[in-house]
């Protein structure tokens, strides 16, 4: 717990000088701590503040800079207020557009409110389940909880590659009766909310296998 | 009961025979009767009927007429393969006796047993048989090198 | 023709080709259809049903196949080892911690036709866990077959130039303090 309060108080967010001296007041800045901009992993290319480091003798100083976005090209229909309608990509995402998704997740891996992304409520569902199907298809291997260095699972999980996973892996129970020939117990494959997406061919879609 | 064991052979024909030009393969054919059986009465009306237009109609086959004490009348063909066919036309009409004998005149001779396959050629394709890479694109190319 | 032995290209038309199949992050089902054809002999124009022409199919990383869904669980697998009480079901994570070649297997046994034949192409299916195959094995292979399902990129292996190239859909306002 100690290594951790060390690591969140040492990356604060704003313009202050915090002359760090020794480990006695870690526990003091911990509980002062104001909002906090955890800056693990790489960067989401989101790119609205920096954090910079320097150290000037035995003083580390860290300042959170504000990036400057670069001008984007202008969407196609940008009066609407939710950014999947401005763009035309309603039914045109699914869970293996990785680069889309990114942008509404935070680093590690939930949603981002849909009060600031200004995503209408059915394109946020539907976001937020391809989030869920690309991280259990292992699509955002970098977005994950942070765990304590010395973490130890207490059971280790089996690697099994999965795609279109609709239900959380822990929730669903094995089919020991998959009934008649007329009634069979299906299982589910992707997400019926999904079901109106753009598709190129003649395969109908088959949401129970 | 299948039939591997019968005799069979191919699909064939006398050399190409019909091809350009059609020779009637039926070499000779003798109606062996007898003048006053009962047996032979269709017999007798044919050759009263209809031997003489048969014979003008196949100028290349010998046809013998050959009355004879028997109370089985027959017809024997010859082929110009050596082979030789003998049929009883016992108490048959003159009207059955024209039939058989047009289709004795129409066959080629041959042993008339299983054939193999309804098909057959003397000489396969130009191209070669089918194996594993033929019509193989050559961008599917060598195995990639594997780790 | 007449000095041209036929029996040459009697052995090459009925020779038998091995294919390699890369099951990984396959389904078992896509793999195993491709397995099953390739292992009658249906792929090619000479097939009949009474002569042996069917080829050898070697799937390599069959430890590392995907099931779509959550079939890894829903999924069992059921056998009677024919003793009492002998019924085993098992799902598919089990079966395939027990045995990774077991899943593959199982799906080629079960798409191939139910005929004395059966037990003979099932010898001729060569399973691998891992992609390190033995040399005999590397010797005789001539194609590799494209796998069904084209593998979704994952996040880390985008270059940062194609990241940047994807439009922002979205600026987040100024004092939001993203986490």
């Amino acid at each position: 717990m100690a290594a951790r309060c060390v690591l969140r108080s040492i990356w604060t967010s704003f313009s202050e000088i915090r002359p760090v001296v020794n480990g006695s007041n870690f526990s003091y800045l911990t509980r002062a701590c104001i909002p906090q901009l955890s800056f693990f992993g790489n960067t989401q290319c989101r790119g609205i503040r920096q954090v910079v480091e320097k150290q000037e003798g035995k003083t580390i100083t860290i300042e959170g800079h504000t990036v400057d976005v670069p001008a984007a090209p202008e969407p196609p229909n940008p009066a609407a207020k939710c950014p999947i309608y401005r763009w035309n990509l309603q039914n045109k995402y699914n869970y293996t557009d990785v680069l889309l998704l990114s942008q509404f997740i935070r680093s590690d891996g939930g949603m981002l409110p849909k009060r600031i992304t200004g995503l209408c409520p059915e394109e946020h569902r539907k976001v937020e389940i391809c989030v869920k199907m690309a991280h259990r298809a292992g699509l955002l291997p970098d977005h994950k909880p942070k765990l304590p260095a010395d973490h130890v699972p207490r059971r280790p999980k089996p690697q099994l590659n999965r795609y279109l996973t609709r239900w959380s892996i822990d929730s669903v129970k094995p089919i020991y009766r998959t009934g008649l020939k007329w009634c069979k117990r299906r299982m589910p494959v992707g997400d019926p909310v999904l079901k109106n997406n753009v598709r190129y061919g003649v395969k109908p879609l088959y949401l129970k296998h | 009961m299948t039939s591997r064991g019968t005799p069979s052979r191919f699909l064939q024909s006398v050399l190409q025979n019909g091809v350009g030009r059609y020779v009637c393969q039926l070499k000779r054919i003798s109606i062996i009767f007898s003048k006053n059986a009962q047996s032979s009465l269709g017999v007798r009306e044919f050759i009263e009927e209809g031997v003489v237009d048969y014979a003008k109609k196949n100028p290349g086959t010998v046809v013998y007429v050959s009355p004879n004490t028997c109370r089985i009348p027959k017809i024997v063909a010859e082929y110009l393969n050596g082979n030789v066919r003998e049929e009883m036309v016992t108490s048959q009409t003159s009207k059955e006796i024209l039939e058989l004998i047009t289709k004795l005149t129409n066959q080629s001779g041959l042993d008339i047993i299983r054939l193999r396959k309804p098909f057959h050629t003397d000489s396969p394709s130009i191209q070669g048989q089918w194996h594993p890479f033929t019509n193989r694109p050559p961008s599917i190319g060598p195995i990639r090198p594997l780790p | 023709m007449s000095n041209f032995s036929r029996t040459a290209q009697q052995w090459a038309t009925f020779a038998r080709s091995w294919f390699l199949i890369d099951a990984k992050m396959q389904p078992p089902g896509k793999i195993a259809t491709m397995c099953s054809v390739r292992l009658q002999g249906k792929h090619k124009p000479i097939y009949h049903a009474l002569s042996d022409c069917g080829d050898h199919v070697v799937v390599m990383n069959t430890r590392h196949i995907a099931f779509s869904g959550n079939k890894w669980e829903q999924k069992v697998y059921s056998s009677h080892t024919g003793y009492p009480g002998g019924f085993k079901q098992v799902t598919a994570a089990q079966l395939h911690l027990k045995d990774p070649k077991a899943i593959v297997k199982l799906a080629v046994y079960g798409m191939l036709p139910r005929n004395l034949l059966r037990p003979n192409m099932m010898q001729r299916l060569h399973l691998f866990a891992e992609d390190e195959l033995p040399e005999d094995v590397l010797a005789n292979l001539t194609e590799e077959l494209p796998q069904p399902r084209d593998v979704p990129r994952t996040l880390s292996q985008y270059t940062q130039e194609e990241r940047d190239a994807f439009p922002r859909l979205w600026t987040p306002p100024a004092d939001y303090k993203m986490k």
